[in-house]
């Protein structure tokens, strides 16, 4: 198999076509060097840079009217499919059927491909020839062609034909000894997504806490974050890039709104009410099109579970549920481009200079010790006293109760040890699963009989398909039955004292240097 | 994956030609293609100017000291490898033989690589051996070229009585007259006299034309050198036939 490639960048300005290194390969090569191509180039990525993190570059190579994408693997495998007829963002789902559409899909799940990056490049083909003529290796000459492209340096590409790793790496040793040659270390991705603004660290940035901090400044620095997080997501969620926008600004919100409720008094009491309002609102506007979304992305699932009916049965359900989606999602966007919501974030960015007023004598690491011990106390309170007969509301109503206490140590997470933090999450997350499950399930039948009223009323229920709903319903409180059962156990193995004793022990000593959330 | 091997008892009959420009049309189209010298003439990676060696010859091929894999070289024409001859060869006979179920051997050598391309073609060489045995056990296809000649077509129905006598799995038979002489009565008789075999023999004739003993100046298939010449298009013909029966 073929081993690595080599890459060179020049140092020499005066000499962007390597002439000095391809010189240097004759004797025992030979080059022939193919006539220069204009190649435009496509960079793409999730918003959140899944394929980066996965170790994938996908690229769209754009020449002489030949557009064809490329997946480049971690593994050094390559993988093509034809770019045409493709209207960017896409979803993986929309890519070429083969090895590329798979792999892709596997990485950014529902995440659309965005284009990160784009470079144009004068390029040129040269290959090396053994003293028989073979061609052994192959070069690839890169001239940077952009406006933006002043500073970015001409590369040479080393590949190896198969076989002949011997000669690419003597070739490569040729090259990097001429002087000016340097081993690359930017790739042609990275410059074209500096000339974009952009870069793989975008997603990286998170709320710094530190223990020095006063409660106040810690707590306006946590609900900034929220706000960022916000802001950074509201251009593709305007534009229905894919679902996960709209989910990741609902927990912002989410979590702001828990995070003024559980630390807000430590701020000025008018705009953290005013703000709670506001942020209500905003959950209320959001929530019909994210309900939707859940649905629509269950689907397929649920159609894959039906015993009795065939998925297609379920076929004028999604279509229901699309028609409501595209009205709930104008009606949110509507209220997202009103004044009122520009009020909110004005008014959201106004409370770091609130929180500048408040006295600093309550720090930040009492406030999480106290705000994580009451919360446990509820969770723990409300927990005991369900029993076999309590009213499903019971347990919604402890369900947002770990919600809070879950809140308070991601918030607090930063000072916190990250191995007891861990272990913290992992006893409340069970818990929080059943409970989720119990709720979930009730919610989706409930909302699955609406629908069915919805479609009979409107005509476009087939019977098949409000009996494959059926079916679908029923399934649903079979879970939420099992998790009704399942409830006693977990919170069982919640109480157990070792467990209890996680939340006793997650603050460091303090002397921890700055961390992040 | 699927394996054509080109092969005749008789030596000179365009084999290698055949292998060379069939494995090319092959590649051209997108399947992904390796062939494999089997000849220690070597005279197919002479065409594809790749040196005849593998690291410790046959010996080490067959028993896997050297795998396949490592022992390929890419050729100048994107999708097309080749698995180079080796002068040992002329011993593979022998090295078989030290083999448990050596007839199967080439097969099992193959199968290393079944993921890597789509169509293997086997350039074989002359004579009747353990070596044709396994590659017959090996290949899908065995495509044959044929001299127009009376003792060419006798020689052809040995070898189809001998195939039938396979145990076991059996390649499909496909003959193709070569190195076609038009201008002689003889070639055109004898071509026009296998009607009745057509089942066997395809209707694509390859013509002897200097353009394909031109290969070897040039080093390259023909269908590459001149993709448009009477040569280049007899190949595309026989592709096409050859396709059908894969």
């Amino acid at each position: 198999m073929t081993g690595p490639s080599y890459e060179f960048a020049s140092g020499d300005p005066g000499d962007p076509d390597f002439a000095v290194a391809l010189a240097a390969l004759d004797p025992p090569f030979s080059t022939v060097a193919e006539p220069a191509r204009l190649v435009r180039r496509t960079w793409f990525d999730t918003f959140d840079w899944r394929l980066h993190a996965a170790g994938f570059v996908l690229e769209q190579d754009d020449r002489a009217g030949d557009h064809q994408l490329v997946l480049h693997g971690p593994d050094g495998a390559s993988d093509a499919a034809p770019a045409d007829g493709l209207t960017w963002p896409v979803l993986a789902t929309a890519l070429p059927p083969g090895q590329l559409r798979d792999r892709v899909e596997a990485v950014t799940d529902v995440r659309a491909l965005l284009a990160t990056g784009r470079m144009r490049s004068l390029q040129r083909d040269i290959r090396v020839l053994n003293r028989d003529g073979k061609t052994v290796v192959r070069l690839i000459v890169d001239v940077a062609r952009d406006a933006t492209a002043s500073g970015v340096p001409a590369l040479l590409t080393v590949t190896a034909v198969r076989g002949y790793q011997a000669e690419a790496d003597r070739v490569a040793a040729a090259v990097g000894s001429v002087p000016g040659v340097v081993p690359n270390e930017t790739s042609r991705q990275e410059h074209a997504l500096s000339a974009s603004g952009r870069s793989y660290r975008d997603r990286a940035r998170g709320v710094v806490i530190t223990h020095d901090m006063s409660a106040a400044e810690a707590v306006a620095r946590v609900l900034t974050g929220f706000r960022e997080t916000l802001t950074v997501n509201l251009p593709g969620l305007l534009a229905d890039v894919d679902s996960e926008f709209l989910h990741d600004v609902r927990v912002a919100v989410r979590r702001a709104r828990s995070t003024l409720k559980l630390t807000g008094d430590v701020l000025p009491a008018e705009p953290v009410t005013r703000l709670g309002t506001d942020l209500k609102w905003l959950g209320d506007l959001t929530s019909p099109t994210r309900d939707l979304d859940v649905y629509l992305l269950g689907v397929p699932a649920m159609a894959r579970g039906l015993r009795s009916f065939d998925p297609a049965d379920l076929d004028p359900f999604r279509a229901h549920l699309q028609r409501r989606r595209t009205t709930a999602q104008r009606t949110m966007v509507r209220g997202l481009r009103s004044a009122r919501f520009g009020q909110v974030l004005e008014q959201w960015r106004a409370l770091d200079t609130d929180a500048a007023r408040m006295p600093a004598e309550l720090s930040v690491v009492t406030l999480a010790q106290e705000r994580v011990a009451s919360a446990r106390r509820r969770v723990v309170r409300l927990g005991s006293r369900i029993g076999p007969g309590s009213p499903a509301e019971d347990l919604h109503t402890l369900r947002k109760r770990c919600k809070e206490l879950r809140y308070l140590l991601e918030i607090f997470s930063p000072l916190h040890d990250r191995l007891a933090h861990k272990r913290a999450v992992d006893v409340l997350k069970s818990l929080q699963d059943c409970l989720g499950e119990f709720q979930d399930s009730e919610v989706q039948a409930t909302a699955l009989r609406e629908f069915a009223v919805e479609m009979t009323t409107a005509g476009t229920a087939p019977p098949v398909t409000l009996l494959a709903m059926g079916e679908l319903a029923a399934a649903l409180s079979a879970d939420q039955e099992r998790a009704r059962r399942e409830f006693a156990g977990t919170f069982a193995t919640f109480l157990r004292p070792r467990n209890q004793r996680r939340f006793d022990a997650l603050l460091v000593d303090g002397t921890r240097s700055e961390a992040r959330a | 994956m699927k394996v054509v091997a080109s092969y005749n008892i008789k030596g000179g009959v365009g084999k290698t030609t055949a292998a060379v420009n069939l494995a090319h049309l092959c590649a051209r189209d997108g399947h992904r293609t390796l062939l494999w010298d089997l000849d220690p003439q070597g005279a197919a990676s002479f065409l594809f100017r790749i040196r005849p060696r593998v690291k410790g010859g046959g010996k080490a091929l067959v028993r896997r000291r050297t795998t396949v894999g490592d022992a390929i070289k890419g050729t100048d024409f994107d999708g097309l490898d080749l698995l180079p001859a080796d002068f040992s060869y002329r011993n593979m006979d022998l090295h078989l033989d030290g083999e448990k179920r050596p007839t199967r051997r080439l097969r099992q050598l193959l199968g290393e690589v079944a993921g890597e391309y789509d169509i293997v073609f086997l350039d074989c060489p002359p004579g009747i051996s353990l070596a044709s045995e396994s590659v017959m056990h090996a290949a899908d296809v065995l495509l044959v070229p044929l001299l127009p000649a009376t003792l060419s077509l006798r020689t052809f129905d040995q070898l189809a009585e001998f195939v039938a006598e396979i145990d076991g799995r059996r390649p499909t038979v496909l003959a193709f007259f070569s190195m076609v002489d038009r201008r002689k009565r003889l070639h055109r008789e004898v071509v026009a006299d296998t009607d009745g075999r057509r089942a066997r023999v395809a209707e694509a004739v390859i013509p002897a034309l200097s353009a394909v003993e031109q290969m070897a100046e040039l080093r390259m298939p023909v269908t590459a050198s001149a993709p448009r010449a009477r040569g280049a298009k007899s190949y595309e013909a026989l592709w096409a036939e050859l396709q059908a029966v894969l």
